[in-house]
């Protein structure tokens, strides 16, 4: 019975030093020590996933660590978001960021207890941009469907009231001169179903991918402001005559960040890893971007910081236009 | 249209190997996570969609939809025997299959609802292999005021799902109608008696609520009794399957649970969920006993179980022709096969034939072993109910605390759930039902919605739920449907019969 206490003791004890063992580890001497948490504010399964699947793999190998990619959904981006707002700045815990979560929801929501000042940039992945539909035999071009639009009443759907891609469509009448009624739908796939049934005429979202073709849904403008390599027959916004924008305020953005106070040394090296995966298998990945219908856009932390920076003030102007106020 | 000759090929592609292994791996996690009130495919799915990059496109959807399919199975198995759900879905069993286990039927509930979910599930995915194009096409005509008119007379249906008080089933729907208000308002995005918590800024979560009303106050309900004694008395072995009695009960229940699990299951957004409760109503209805119904007809567990599996594959549809998500569930398969390079839309089938085939082949293939597994495990849950109580109810509180905290990670959905305990355990003694304010709950979010986008799409005008023939159709047989219970009753006024007593509020 005396040697079995020893020996319990004994293991308890060297259990007891492992564990102080792990919490003594200092951050910074050797970052990473060990696996870097990746908090994706969105529900699985979705086009944050799909942008950064390509990279985490990569990276993680680069890095010399895994890359874990934890789901945290709620409040169109918010949850997630506050989550790492309020995470340790040690760059063991990373926001994946919609562009819902860290730019507009500070916008529109009160009490959030967060703001983009809270987080550090890394690196831009995507930004795809948002793509006006209309049923492919009822017109040809956009032109088509504003000049219909001032004689009739027309429906469009988006993907939230209030969304980045109903700003798009009151970006567009307003300079175009039209009104058309706005129906919320419920995620990003719905309105363009909604679409195809016939139950409204225009959406503006994200790409329809196989929906398109004779019979079922055209694409018929991009806000982006180059041509798309995968839409190569449809206009920009600037080419039909709308004002140029700096960047893609209406696209779709996934981005890295990091909390506030992370320390820069940190922040380069997870760059550096991102950037050394681009340089090597560049082609790759963007071949992988491309059939998840996204746009790569790789930039790194000063250039995403302005990006993100432009976009706010953008979206700013944009909501206290419409006299929209966070609730 | 060769059909055979892709069954044929479905086939071969689920008997390689490593296909069966992944096919019984999920459809047995699907029955374990189905059993376990609170876990459920949703969560499941989830959290194996990252481990499903390192499969091969085929491997990772016949997994991943065993889980969602066995998930159908095992969730009757907690419903009949502790009268907790485990699965959405299986809320209704609970009202009948709880009761046979009660009268020592047990196994007839367990193995029925096995049976017509083999029956369901086969039946359906025919109807998947036959009809995918055109049943998509069909399912396309359902705009916002086709689905209001479908929720509205599925809420005419929700009387039926008690067995108690009209009046106050009425009550627990309205309530639930309340709460299923509370969240951010979709068309304007404004919050709603929120009150700033993020928590519930998406709405109060269904499972803390189920969780709270059927896990909680059960256990609370049935600790007011002798904590020592078992559920019920062990059976005997011959108890242990349904005899042909209940077979003949339950034959014409499976077929036309079987059908409406199929077309509800089709429509986007909420369809599979209505499929069980609206099955149970749609049996009380033409039933020639009724009143039967809430004290253990075995016709109230076979119809429901069956479409809820009967939905499964039929969620597929929407999928497979167009590339849309018929829910949750379907949204992490599009995510898996999105991860795989796999954009779905109307062209499918034709691109990736050994995928959509295999996994045909892989349900049939899944509810075969599905049924193996279920039947000999049978004389193993009916042990369950052996146990002192005393053992059995701080498992079933643990595993709805581990149920409920998976999918959010946020510690108030507890509060939520059991809070909502609270609220269920005095449901129960003032004889307010559960089943009505669930599915009004979950109903609310889609008849509100869709309300609005109709009103949104007519500009104000009501009138847009009568001149569409699909909407109209739906509206008018709620209307009648609403109606029928007090037209009864002034008929029998005015012939001057005596009410019955199950007609008095």
């Amino acid at each position: 019975m005396e040697k079995r206490r020893k020996l319990g003791i004994l293991v308890v004890a060297v259990f007891c030093m492992m564990i102080c063992g792990f919490s003594f580890a200092s951050a910074q001497s050797k970052f990473p020590e060990k696996y870097i948490e990746v908090v994706v504010p969105l529900s699985p399964g979705g086009g944050g996933d799909l942008s950064f699947i390509p990279f985490k793999d990569r990276v993680g190998k680069a890095l010399g660590q895994p890359l874990v990619v934890t789901h945290k959904p709620g409040a169109g981006g918010v949850v997630g978001t506050t989550f790492v707002s309020k995470a340790k700045a040690d760059g063991y815990t990373l926001l994946f960021a919609n562009k819902g979560g860290l730019i507009s929801a500070p916008l529109l929501k009160k009490g959030i207890g967060y703001s983009m000042a809270d987080f550090t940039p890394i690196c831009l992945l995507t930004r795809s941009p948002s793509i006006v539909h209309v049923k492919w035999d009822d017109y040809q071009s956009l032109q088509d469907f504003i000049k219909a639009a001032k004689t009739k009443t027309m429906k469009y759907a988006t993907y939230g009231a209030l969304s980045v891609s109903h700003m798009n469509v009151l970006w567009l009448e307003k300079h175009a001169g039209f009104h058309a009624v706005h129906i919320p739908s419920g995620g990003a796939g719905e309105a363009n179903v909604a679409l195809l049934g016939g139950h409204v005429d225009m959406t503006c979202e994200t790409s329809a991918g196989k929906l398109i073709g004779p019979g079922k849904i055209r694409a018929v403008a991009l806000s982006s402001p180059k041509r798309w390599d995968l839409y190569p027959d449809v206009p920009t916004f600037a080419e039909l005559g709308f004002p140029a924008l700096k960047g893609d305020p209406f696209s779709a953005m996934y981005s890295l960040w990091a909390p506030k106070g992370t320390p820069k040394e940190i922040i380069d090296k997870i760059y550096g890893a991102f950037k050394k995966v681009i340089d090597e298998n560049g082609e790759e990945i963007a071949k992988e971007i491309r059939n998840a219908e996204l746009n790569l856009d790789f930039q790194g932390p000063k250039e995403l910081g302005e990006v993100a920076q432009e976009e706010y003030g953008f979206l700013k102007k944009m909501y206290e236009e419409m006299g929209v106020t966070p609730k | 249209m060769d059909v055979l000759g892709h069954l044929t090929l479905g086939f071969s592609v689920i008997l390689q190997w490593p296909n069966p292994g992944y096919c019984f791996l999920g459809v047995l996690v699907g029955t374990l996570i189905g059993v376990l009130p609170g876990l459920g495919p949703v969560t499941t799915i989830a959290l194996l969609l990252p481990s499903t990059y390192y499969l091969n496109d085929t491997s990772a959807i016949i997994m991943l939809s065993g889980v969602y399919y066995g998930a159908m199975y095992g969730g009757s198995t907690t419903s009949i025997l502790v009268n907790i759900p485990g699965e959405t879905s299986s809320i209704v069993t609970c009202l009948d299959g709880h009761k046979m286990a009660l009268q020592g039927r047990a196994g007839a509930a367990l193995g029925i609802s096995a049976f017509g979910s083999l029956i369901g599930g086969s039946i359906s995915v025919a109807g998947l292999m036959i009809g995918a194009g055109l049943l998509a096409q069909a399912a396309l005509r359902f705009g916002p005021p086709e689905y209001f008119a479908l929720v509205f007379m599925s809420f005419s249906l929700l009387i039926y799902l008690s067995s108690g008080s009209p009046l106050k089933a009425t009550i627990m729907a309205l309530v639930g109608v309340f709460l299923g208000t509370i969240g951010t308002d979709f068309i304007t995005g404004e919050p709603r008696f929120t009150y700033g918590s993020l928590t519930i800024m998406d709405g109060i979560g269904l499972v803390p609520v189920i969780m709270g009303v059927f896990g909680i106050a059960e256990v609370l309900v049935n600790l007011e009794g002798e904590v020592k004694r078992t559920v019920i008395k062990p059976p005997k072995f011959k108890n242990l399957l349904p005899n042909l009695r209940d077979w003949r009960d339950s034959i014409a229940p499976i077929f036309r649970g079987t059908f409406i699990g199929f077309f509800l299951g089709l429509l986007p957004g909420g369809g599979a969920i209505m499929a069980s409760f609206a099955s149970y109503a749609v049996e009380k209805k033409i039933s020639k006993h009724p009143e039967k119904f809430g004290h253990g007809a075995i016709e109230g567990v076979a119809g429901p179980e069956t479409a809820n599996n009967s939905a499964v594959a039929a969620c597929y549809v929407p999928l497979v022709s167009f590339g849309i998500p018929a829910n949750v569930v379907m949204a992490l398969i599009l995510g898996a096969l999105m991860i795989h390079g796999i954009r779905p839309g109307p062209t499918f089938i034709a691109d990736n034939p050994n995928l959509f085939w295999g996994v045909v082949a892989s349900m049939y293939a899944g509810n075969a072993m599905l049924l193996v597994l279920n039947l000999p495990l049978i004389a193993v849950w009916v042990r369950l109910l052996a146990i002192p109580y005393s053992i059995l109810f701080p498992l079933i509180l643990l595993f709805c605390v581990i149920g409920v905290y998976t999918i959010h990670n946020n510690i108030w959905e507890l509060v939520i759930m059991t809070i909502f305990g609270f609220i269920g355990y005095m449901m129960r003694k003032f004889k307010y039902e559960g089943a009505p304010f669930a599915f009004a709950l979950v109903l609310t979010p889609v008849m509100e919605n869709s309300l609005r986008q109709s009103l949104l799409m007519s500009e104000g005008s009501f009138g847009i739920f009568f001149s569409r023939p699909i909407a109209c159709t739906l509206m008018v047989a709620g209307i009648i449907l609403f109606s029928l219970p007090a037209v009864h009753l002034l008929k029998q006024r005015a012939f001057g019969g005596q009410i019955r007593k199950d007609q008095r509020l």
